[in-house]
């Protein structure tokens, strides 16, 4: 028997497509951290926030009908939304304004709370995925199969990506569904058959490259802890960073938005510039690109920089994974 | 030194460990178990770590999970590997020792004298992330002793190290022992204990299933049934004198002929008989064992004593 | 007896020692600089405004406040006190702490000081950079406000999170991330007795008493308070205080798996 004689190579059996392989690795992933309760349990957690936008929903389409309804949607969008245009077309066509507002409920779901959720989710799960693996040399047992280190990383992402999908993309789609159903017939499916698309496509955005970065971070370090600070001080750091940048005209300065004043604050007019320095903050520039996606980009900035630094990050994140395997496997 | 009286730990449904009741004199012990066998949990128990569900464990005399000042006189090298990359294991065992509330001044010389013993003297100042796995057991053997205590506690501790390692520790846990000094030994390698003691606690699914010297259980285990291997080209020739003898359950030939399976009620009549077959039929038998392994073995026949079936 | 007091400060010792590594001295460096960036960024905004000196420490100080003893020292504790316990059951070596005699105590509360020290070094540096290039060397009142802030933050929160870290040491840097944006930066901000429980209310009363900021206290009581600073420092001892006795107790008393855990 020849010395370097592995097992598998002497199966003349069927083997499975090579596409199929980082399923292998998501399947046993996901298994191993679906049997933790407490994952189960913010998973419900997570599921709540999906109330209030479809109580928003349900205002919005009986609004037509109830004019108590419809007047609160208005007080909602001119105030809270700052959507005064929006309250107003509401009035006179609320028929034309459905598009829009089903697409500002659904963003603000992605954008407030099941981002937060995002965040802590991936905190918990996604910084022992690989550094795990490192600290205990078990990807030696991965690698003495036929797996390249490619197929080892989508398998691995793939764990995060069907648990950010349990909390982002499928109450998301719930949410245009319980859309279509409060509304008074299905014709509302051809002015909105482009939100699920949206909603698919603002998934891929918040999922990927928050993923990579999160791998990225745990095949740093073989400690988790670290990957795990690395984690929340990125979107910490990120957020204060553009906070104080981004408002530090109106700070120092004494043109301040009148105490009381409604409507939309003109930020500009008040020498802030929302886009400069949005780039620092990985939450902001999310926000910017799915704002885009669902087409209710307010401010004047080219997406294209903050496309092209999501991209970055997922570029340089899984380049990063894929290098500390490989140079843990070398001689 | 040790008394455990009716003692039980159950992890949530998970029984640990299952009404242990036994009292032992300062002396050495191997502890003989499976994985999993509670061996751990035992371990964890007598040095305070865990508290039983039921029952109470004493530690020259005081309550370990209670009264943490007799963990003085105890010592503990883990199976866990201990990295801190960035230290050294002068730095290391110093810290341990400290953390007995032993005076600072003291404790650079226990831990020196310690890391000598182990013979890691002239690697201390080197940090520990530059060391082999042998090394670090030396290291985690140094912490155990540095603080001389009276009863020592080695779970799996030949773990890394080479022949001339072993060598080694051999010979410091004998010299332990002769100094009068407790030892529990644990491991799931009978070999390794004997070198050191002949007094064993033999422990499976939780339970203590016997406890004794060598030749206690060997007497043991001699009256309970066995499964025997014998290999060799003649080895089905075999078959009628089994056939013909009351003390065998059954026979199974496999591997082509070659071996022969041979499950007795009584091995002390196969012990008797065997040696005179062979020679006054001529056959060609190249060897007689246990069919799984002295541990196993020994376990099964032990499960089968207590579930009487002997 | 001074032994034994001594003994977390060894503690202290041996973790600062073995702490001293590339990666997380470059943490602290980063702690340092993040502040002292915003900080220099915001100054340089104020030639441009008709804002005197004096108009300009209320934004300079209060945005100071913000990422020193708020964002710097949050971050550091959340790296350092936070994982207490849980590294060392990651690293299976929490068996060795709690076979000995004080153990589990005398390594709690050194490692509790150890979080202090790391994060409240980092925080007066950034404080002592920021003042430099604000040009408010001169301002002892901020020194003094700020240094004493950071370090009220750091024995505080510390304890805060070593508490976390004592129950959830499973999840703890996430449990306490959580904490923080809920209780710290949520309910601190509720105007009702609710919020008089946090550390940060009682950060920012302190803040407002001694600049006396009394006009942004009147404006925003459920901010920054009413009471006087004896109350503040009284309640934050008290929280310290019980705070650590419970981690302490935990500690002794409960069984922390010895393997590593899947």
């Amino acid at each position: 028997m020849p010395i370097n004689d592995l097992g598998y190579r002497a199966w003349d059996g069927t083997r499975s497509l090579q596409a199929i392989r980082p399923w292998v690795v998501a399947r046993s992933g996901i298994s191993l951290v679906w049997r933790r309760r407490w994952l189960r349990m913010m998973l419900i957690l997570a599921w709540l926030p999906i109330v209030v936008p479809a109580a928003g929903l349900f205002v919005f389409e009986y609004s037509s009908t109830e004019p108590e309804f419809q007047q609160f949607a208005v007080q909602v969008l001119s105030g809270p939304l700052n959507q005064p245009e929006l309250a107003n077309q509401i009035i006179g066509d609320p028929a034309g304004a459905r598009h829009e507002v089903w697409s500002i409920l659904i963003l603000a779901f992605f954008r407030y709370p099941q981002l937060l959720s995002m965040v802590v989710l991936i905190g918990l799960v996604a910084p022992m995925l690989v550094s795990y693996d490192l600290r205990t040399k078990a990807y030696l047992i991965y690698f003495s199969r036929p797996l390249s280190p490619t197929q080892y990383v989508i398998g691995k992402s793939a764990v995060i990506w069907f648990l950010l999908s349990m909390i982002v993309t499928v109450p998301a789609l719930i949410l245009y569904g319980i859309g279509v159903l409060v509304s008074s017939d299905f014709s509302v499916v051809n002015e909105t058959w482009d939100i699920p698309l949206r909603i698919l496509a603002a998934s891929a955005v918040l999922m990927i490259p928050t993923t990579a970065l999160a791998m990225g971070y745990s095949s740093l370090t073989s400690e988790s802890r670290y990957a795990t600070f690395a984690w929340f001080a990125t979107w910490a750091m990120g957020f204060v960073a553009y906070q104080v940048l981004t408002f530090s005209a109106v700070a120092v300065g004494n043109n301040r938005p009148r105490r009381g004043s409604r409507g939309p604050v003109d930020w500009e007019s008040l020498g802030v510039d929302l886009d400069r320095w949005r780039l620092l903050s990985p939450y902001h520039t999310l926000g910017k690109v799915e704002a885009w996606v669902f087409d209710l980009d307010s401010t004047p900035a080219s997406v294209v920089p903050a496309f092209a630094v999501l991209a970055t990050i997922t570029v340089v994140g899984f380049w990063l994974v894929r290098r500390r395997i490989i140079a843990r496997l070398s001689v | 030194m040790i008394e455990l009286n009716h003692v039980t730990k159950m992890y949530g449904n998970v029984v640990g460990v299952n009404d242990l009741t036994i009292t032992l004199p300062a002396a050495a012990y191997g502890l003989i178990g499976p994985n999993g066998a509670g061996k751990t949990t035992l371990i964890n128990l007598l040095i305070g770590h865990l508290r039983p569900t039921i029952g109470s464990v004493h530690v020259f005399d005081a309550t370990p999970s209670r009264d943490r000042r007799v963990l003085r006189q105890i010592g503990l090298c883990p199976a866990t590997d201990v990295l801190y990359p960035n230290v050294s294991a002068l730095e290391w065992v110093q810290y341990q020792v400290r953390l007995h509330g032993i005076a600072r001044r003291e404790c650079k010389r226990l831990a020196e004298s310690a890391l000598e013993k182990v013979g890691m003297s002239a690697v201390m100042h080197r940090l520990m992330g530059t060391y082999s796995l042998g090394m670090r057991q030396r290291t985690k053997i140094a912490q155990a002793i540095a603080h001389e205590p009276q009863l020592l506690i080695l779970d799996e501790p030949y773990n890394g190290l080479d022949p001339v390692g072993r060598s080694d520790m051999t010979q410091m846990l004998k010299d332990w022992t002769e100094a009068g000094r407790g030892l529990l030994f644990a491991s799931h390698v009978l070999q390794e204990i004997e070198s050191i003691t002949s007094s064993f606690l033999l422990i499976f699914g939780g339970r203590l299933l016997a406890s004794g010297t060598a030749t206690e259980i060997e007497s043991l285990l001699a009256k309970t049934p066995q499964e025997i291997r014998i290999i060799g080209p003649d080895a089905a020739k075999l078959i009628q004198r089994f056939a013909n003898v009351d003390w065998v359950d059954s026979l199974q030939l496999t591997d082509g002929r070659r071996e022969l399976r041979v499950s007795l009620r009584d091995p002390t009549q196969l012990y008797r008989e065997i040696a005179s077959w062979i020679a006054s039929d001529g056959l060609r038998i190249q060897r007689v064992s246990v069919a799984d392994g002295n541990l196993a073995a020994i376990f099964e026949s032990l499960l089968r004593h207590h579930r009487g079936e002997t | 007896m001074i032994d034994w007091i001594l003994m977390p400060l060894d503690v202290m010792r041996f973790e600062i020692r073995r702490s001293l590594t590339p990666g997380r001295i470059t943490m602290w460096l980063l702690l340092v600089l993040f502040p002292v960036v915003l900080m220099a960024r915001l100054h340089s905004l104020i030639p441009d405004t008709a804002m005197t000196a004096d108009e300009a420490l209320l934004p300079l100080g209060a945005t100071l406040y913000l990422l020193v003893p708020e964002v710097t020292c949050l971050l550091g504790l959340l790296l350092w006190a936070t994982p207490a316990i849980s590294t060392e059951i990651e690293g299976q070596t929490w068996v060795y702490l709690a076979l000995r005699q004080a153990g589990r105590r005398t390594v709690l509360l050194g490692k509790y000081l150890t979080a202090v020290v790391w994060t409240l070094s980092a925080a007066w540096t950034a404080i002592a950079i920021s003042m430099v290039l604000i040009g408010a060397t001169t301002q002892w009142r901020l020194w003094w406000v700020m240094g004493s802030l950071a370090l009220l933050s750091c024995v505080a929160h510390a304890a805060l999170y070593v508490l976390i870290g004592v129950i959830f040491y499973r999840r703890t840097m996430a449990t306490a991330v959580l904490y923080t944006l809920i209780v710290e930066y949520g309910v601190s901000f509720v105007p009702a007795l609710i919020n008089k429980f946090t550390i940060n209310y009682r950060l920012r009363g302190l803040l407002a008493q001694w600049m006396d900021w009394d006009e942004m206290r009147s404006r925003a009581e459920n901010v920054f308070g009413a009471e006087p600073p004896q109350t503040h420092l009284f309640v934050l001892a008290g929280m310290t205080i019980a705070f650590l006795g419970v981690s302490l107790y935990r500690v002794e008393r409960t069984e922390y798996p010895t393997q590593q855990e899947g």
